[in-house]
């Protein structure tokens, strides 16, 4: 089951960033998660739940949100930290949202998500007796990382 | 049931029935926006009936206090793996009574998995929502509980 949302999640991914923000991005590594995530930045989380439980982790750099505020509205001068958590939390919603929808389009099975929370700083991050997968990408010279883990997964 | 009640009633449900009993209500207050300051967190998403975050934040302390009592003084460290692993069931056996309580009047609400974040000087921000807090202290430290959801009709 976690092999096929991870396959919406790629589709998602590609297709909202093309169709949005005309963005590229590569998929350059796909592994496991560690048990334990220590990370420098701002983090969006959303949680699944419905028929599966788990939860989507978007790990962030604040330069890549930089970028993506400029692309959404073309300057930086009114830039805070709320709407750049602002943009972290509805990157997430939006590709989640929609690879929530093409997998129980999909399948018989119907998953929901919870609204995103954001967190900044220098984090710890673990989800107990959780089976998950990172997906990384790359965008120009930029990188973000992806967190999917369902309960009982694989 | 206001929901500061819920909390309470469901604290009592869960924490209590580990011998937390220890701990009182220092303050129960509405607030516009779901956030905490404290270093270790535990994140829960509720969809359904109800749509929202709960966040209970604590004390380094009171997550070593959580730990020791569930594991019956095997573990003293909250970073301990086992010991981020009963912190997060104690948080979901909390949640899991809340979403009972809210679940009333066919209203049925599901909670996602817990997620643990951790860190000194981090910063949480959820959503702009009305949110029921009710802040707990002890003498081995304050645990805050924060419910951000809103009732879909």
């Amino acid at each position: 089951m976690l092999k096929e949302l991870l396959n919406c999640y790629k589709v998602a991914f590609k297709t909202r960033f093309e169709d949005f923000l005309n963005l590229s991005p590569e998929l350059v590594e796909e592994r496991d998660s560690d048990e334990q995530i220590d990370f420098e930045g701002v983090v969006s989380l959303v949680g699944i739940t419905g028929e599966k439980k788990g939860r989507v982790i978007f790990y962030l750099s604040e330069e890549f949100l930089k970028m993506l505020y400029r692309l959404i509205y073309g300057e930086e001068e009114s830039l805070n930290e709320m709407e750049l958590y602002a943009v972290a939390a509805e990157i997430n919603n939006i590709i989640s949202g929609n690879a929530i929808t093409l997998f129980n389009n999909e399948s018989s099975k119907r998953l929901f998500l919870s609204p995103p929370s954001i967190f900044s700083g220098k984090l710890s991050i673990t989800t107990p007796r959780i089976n998950s997968k990172d997906l990384i990408y790359k965008i120009g010279n930029l990188k973000i990382a992806v967190s999917i883990g369902l309960e009982g997964g694989i | 049931m206001y929901k500061s009640d819920m909390i309470i009633s469901a604290v009592n449900e869960s924490f209590f029935q580990f011998g937390f009993s220890n701990f009182v209500v220092e303050k129960i207050e509405e607030r516009d926006i779901t956030s905490s300051d404290f270093p270790v967190n535990v994140i829960i998403g509720c969809e359904g009936g109800w749509r929202g975050n709960i966040i209970i934040g604590m004390e380094k302390e009171f997550a070593n206090f959580i730990v020791k009592t569930m594991t019956m003084g095997m573990i003293e460290d909250y970073r301990d793996k086992m010991g981020l692993s009963a912190i997060s069931e104690m948080c979901n056996m909390f949640a899991g009574a809340f979403a009972n309580k809210l679940s009333f009047n066919s209203k049925v609400t599901f909670i996602s998995p817990p997620t643990v974040i951790m860190g000194d000087n981090i910063k949480v921000f959820l959503s702009k929502v009305n949110t029921t807090t009710v802040l707990y202290s002890s003498e081995r430290g304050r645990m805050e509980i924060s419910t951000g959801i809103w009732e879909i009709t």
